[in-house]
């Protein structure tokens, strides 16, 4: 058993998808995270342990890698891949309640923005570090952050901006957030944001990249 | 005033070379063998997605501002900032231009995204910028040739969201064409389809064109700033 969680965690790690996959081309043809999920799930592994000793160990340690410069965004987003096939397999679970999250991350592109690929990108790492997203969508106003908090009032959110002329409008939504809840956690990031930025804006944090903000995620979650 | 010069421009003509990716992937050279296969797979399930098409109308009245750093052109004034009021300050016309990828492109890499494929969706969204770009380097080159042969040269192309130029003047530089080429501007002045650009460059005897254009822009940090 502990053989299949080393093996999810490492196609996950490699981007390898399933059998049918090209990549890494060096795993062609071999079963990959989507064949061993379903696989290890009927010999009776625990979807807990393929979520927390197989997808999070590997997605982390793609964080690490990606912080570090060893990989790029594109063996990145494979990692994404493969770990999203994995979690297709845990859905069941997860709606049943008997696979626990660490908590919930509500995500959007402020409102006047349009962009998304950084934001989704960042969703899937998140997902992948074992986080609920709810993710808003682009051009999202205050009032859908607070509605998506009522539901899920120990919520964590996240801001997205790509232009220095919509980053300004994260202070908006934050500060109508903290009115009717003064301790909501809230993080952002985007191409023009940076750590003054946060700061003057009165975010809890500033991610840089998606791993700084699991990291910053994780310690708050405990 | 001219009349609005329109163009299309048949995507085989831009002649997209798949490493124009590596910067926005994050490879500060060539990309691996593998990530290119994948790139190319993309640039060429892609072809078929656009639909470019872009413009430009000369104006001959203007009027550029150094103090207040402002150009007025057409009836509309733009508070261009100073680094761009430095570039164009001794323009004698103004070109407005639009130009679009269409909208195929951007459908196509949110399917990607929806279905699981969030590393062809990325990469057909890099690309989509990147064929806007060669569209509207090539209606530069165009309306520079013209000018040339009139005995007039252009200068880099600016637009408003960089070097200090305010989003939410495309309302009006929008305003100043006769035709928009499909490209919608919502509330907040953001163009749909995303994978569209707008600006002016301007035109004289006496201004230049600079090769390395994001060396004048304050935006240290911005994503789309090439290194030399």
């Amino acid at each position: 058993m502990s053989n299949l969680i080393e093996e999810i965690a490492l196609c996950v790690e490699s981007g390898k998808v399933n059998a049918a996959s090209p990549y890494p081309p060096n795993m062609k043809g071999q079963p990959g995270s989507d064949e061993l999920t379903k696989q290890a799930l009927e010999e009776g592994v625990s979807p807990d342990d393929i979520l927390n000793k197989s997808l999070v160990v590997a997605m982390n340690k793609v964080g690490q890698q990606y912080s570090e410069n060893k990989i790029f965004v594109p063996q990145m987003l494979l990692a994404a891949k493969a770990m999203a096939a994995s979690m297709q397999h845990l859905k069941p679970f997860f709606q049943s309640g008997e696979v626990k999250r660490k908590g919930t991350f509500i995500m959007g592109t402020v409102f006047g923005d349009l962009h998304d690929i950084g934001k989704n990108l960042c969703c899937m790492m998140i997902e992948g570090a074992g986080w609920e997203v709810i993710d808003l969508g682009v051009d999202v106003q205050a009032e859908k952050f607070i509605n998506e908090l009522n539901k899920h009032p120990n919520a964590v959110v996240g801001l997205s901006a790509l232009l220095t002329t919509t980053m300004v409008n994260m202070g908006v939504i934050i500060s109508s957030i903290r009115e009717k809840y003064p301790k909501a956690k809230v993080a952002v990031g985007g191409a023009p944001v940076n750590l003054d930025f946060a700061k003057q804006i009165n975010a809890d944090q500033y991610g840089k990249n998606p791993q700084e903000l699991i990291g910053w995620l994780d310690k708050i979650a405990v | 005033m001219s009349a609005f010069y329109e163009f299309t421009i048949p995507y085989q003509e831009l002649a997209v070379d798949p490493q124009a990716a590596a910067p926005m992937l994050g490879y500060d050279s060539d990309m691996p063998d593998d990530i290119l296969t994948m790139v190319r797979e993309v640039v060429d399930e892609t072809a078929d997605c656009y639909d470019i098409r872009g413009g430009y109308m000369i104006f001959d009245s203007v009027a550029v501002n150094k103090d207040d750093c402002t150009l007025s052109i057409g009836g509309s004034t733009f508070h261009i900032s100073k680094i761009i009021t430095r570039q164009i300050k001794r323009s004698t016309q103004v070109a407005v231009f639009i130009c679009t990828a269409g909208v195929g492109i951007e459908q196509w890499s949110r399917k990607m995204l929806a279905d699981n494929e969030p590393l062809k969706g990325f990469i057909a969204d890099i690309m989509g910028g990147v064929v806007v770009e060669l569209a509207i380097d090539r209606i530069q080159q165009l309306l520079g040739e013209a000018m040339n042969a009139a005995g007039l040269k252009i200068t880099n192309r600016y637009s408003p969201g960089y070097c200090g130029w305010h989003t939410f003047e495309q309302h009006h530089l929008f305003s100043l064409l006769p035709t928009t080429l499909g490209i919608r501007l919502t509330e907040s002045a953001l163009m749909q389809p995303i994978k569209s650009v707008s600006g002016i460059i301007g035109i004289g005897a006496d201004v230049r064109f600079n090769p390395y254009s994001c060396g004048l822009c304050d935006a240290t940090q911005c994503v789309y700033r090439n290194k030399r």
